[in-house]
């Protein structure tokens, strides 16, 4: 506990100073994309992670946080800003019967149930023209030239998302949401209302991930359907994150967000549209060889270690 | 007042009648076994009494208040605690971990929930293990840990389902041992248990069922010696002698 406050502490430190190194704008927005990913990474994992609920259609939160932005614009010519605000209550909003659907359902079907509404939300935004203004998209002007206040809105955006993961994760819902990932019979057996604590978790995920998209509507200026809605670019693409990282660790989804983006940028810049294969064979074996993703292992390893000395201070529980 | 009242419970799954007309009651204090051959309707009547399922006929009363229908959490709230037949650990989290689940019950505090739970882990003697992994943990232990992960809620009635199967001959004795203790600080129990040494060992009192009829209720020595259990049991050929 200890330790992670300390590491923490560092993190953000060498984060708060890293614009003044990195100046590059290239470079920056590849920090601030990273750290958008990191965001939607931690906010799937409360929910895919700790509560054990996988679900395939982040892409409906991380949309319609994203056109709360663009439309409020658009329609009501508020400052897109405001959808930081909106963007994670209507997110929250359309959790609820999302959630309410699919939690009759389990493991691969829920994850199937949930792969479905976020196609759902893909058409709907592409054909309701007149409200959405479908595959044309929706442009808003930029509220910034410099990248420099967006990265630390982004760095705002992510440390939020970690204080309301970590402060879940190690209190008595969080107990309840891993209990609920190991058996949601026994969880019931021991008087957990196991509805609502992985509605709770479904809130909490889509509160963030709404976030992250009404940033990014902020930060890109242009949004269509086809890009926010996306399976394989958004819904699945956050599992990846999280799986390379560390499913069910606090900062898994950061690093696996880093070495994601990073390699992404990295390979693009030399092998075109190869670099897809690349990653795809780099995915298979992460799956195959660290199955617990880059955080998850090292923390086995450091607690095989420790196991022997002093026992008392790791639990199997929770990475930190 | 009775603490659980069973009322002509009924459950069908389709054609099948897996429990047929079961009514008893027990008192608080009582150790209350229910005895019967493999398929006679045990379980199902634990997961009746637990919300698992709900009575096709019937209704079923706790602390005077009728549960039949209710989700399984809120009966448990309410002051009844289960272990399951075929253990369920929450495998991935560790003993102490597991036992706080059921602590967190009635607190938010994780120091009270982690206190309580050291107790209970005392108790129940898995205090040498608290922060192995439960998948570590061998049959016997697994078993105990159902025990005090239901503990942890503070049941005043809990429902044990087996938890002497499988055992070995010292194994049950500590079990045993565990069962007083928990009736000695004021939990009324029923088990489920085909360890006869365990039903005329430690239950007050027991009911036999058959194909999801009751057969016989009464002091267990009475009910194990009733000609249509040991028939239940072993068959008409030995029933004879």
């Amino acid at each position: 506990m200890k330790k992670t406050f300390i590491f923490s502490l560092m993190l953000f430190v060498i984060f708060l100073v890293l614009p003044v190194v990195i100046n590059h704008p290239y470079y920056r927005h590849v920090l601030i994309m990273m750290m958008i990913w990191a965001t939607l990474g931690v906010a799937w994992n409360i929910l895919g992670g700790f509560t054990g609920q996988v679900s395939f259609g982040h892409a409906a939160f991380f949309g319609v946080g994203a056109y709360t932005a663009g439309l409020g614009n658009v329609h009501l010519g508020l400052s897109p800003w405001w959808g930081m605000l909106f963007g994670p209550i209507f997110a929250a909003l359309i959790a609820l019967p999302i959630g309410a659907l699919t939690f009759r359902l389990r493991g691969p079907y829920f994850a199937l149930g949930t792969l479905a509404l976020g196609e759902i939300f893909y058409i709907v935004f592409s054909n309701w023209k007149s409200f959405t203004k479908g595959a044309q998209g929706i442009l808003i002007m930029p509220q910034f030239t410099d990248k420099l206040p967006y990265y630390y809105l982004a760095l705002g955006m992510l440390i939020t998302a970690i204080v309301i993961s970590f402060l879940t994760v190690h209190s008595k819902a969080g107990y309840y949401m891993v209990a609920i990932r190991e058996d949601q019979d026994s969880a019931e057996a021991l008087g957990i209302s196991t509805a609502r604590y992985k509605m709770l978790a479904l809130l909490l995920s889509a509160f963030i991930t709404g976030m992250a998209g009404a940033f990014y509507m902020n930060y890109v200026n242009f949004i269509d359907p086809a890009i926010v809605f996306s399976l394989s670019d958004v819904s699945v693409m956050i599992i990846l994150v999280v799986m390379m990282g560390g499913v069910a660790t606090i900062f898994g989804p950061v690093v696996g967000a880093a070495v994601y983006i990073g390699l992404n940028e990295l390979l693009r810049a030399q092998l075109g549209s190869a670099n897809a294969l690349v990653f795809g064979i780099l995915v298979v074996f992460i799956i195959l060889f660290m199955p617990n993703g880059l955080v998850g292992e090292i923390l086995m390893r450091f607690r095989k270690n420790v196991q022997g000395k002093k026992r008392g201070e790791v639990s199997g529980t929770f990475g930190s | 007042m009775a603490l659980l009242e069973v009322k002509g419970v009924v459950k069908r799954f389709g054609g099948v009648t897996a429990v047929n007309n079961i009514s008893f009651s027990i008192n608080e204090g009582e150790i209350y076994a229910l005895i019967g051959p493999n398929g006679s309707g045990k379980t199902t009547l634990f997961n009746l009494m637990t919300g698992v399922f709900t009575p096709t006929n019937g209704s079923i009363y706790f602390l005077n208040q009728r549960i039949d229908g209710w989700p399984t959490h809120k009966i448990i709230a309410l002051g009844m605690g289960r272990t399951f037949q075929v253990v369920r650990p929450l495998k991935r989290m560790t003993v102490l971990d597991n036992v706080m689940v059921g602590a967190f019950l009635h607190t938010g505090h994780k120091k009270e929930a982690r206190d309580l739970s050291l107790q209970v882990l005392k108790e129940t003697g898995l205090i040498e293990r608290v922060y192995d992994e439960a998948r570590s943990l061998p049959i016997a232990l697994r078993k105990r840990l159902e025990i005090a992960r239901a503990l942890a809620t503070r049941p005043k009635l809990i429902l044990l389902d087996e938890v002497a199967a499988g055992l070995n001959p010292k194994e049950v004795e500590k079990v045993m041992e565990l069962m007083v203790e928990m009736n000695r600080r004021g939990i009324t129990i029923i088990l489920v248990e085909h360890v006869m040494k365990v039903v005329l060992g430690v239950a007050t009192r027991a009911l036999a069922i058959n194909f999801g009829r009751p057969i016989v209720e009464g002091s267990p020595y009475d009910v194990v010696r009733h000609p249509e259990v040991i028939t239940a049991y072993l068959g008409e050929r030995h029933a004879a002698h």
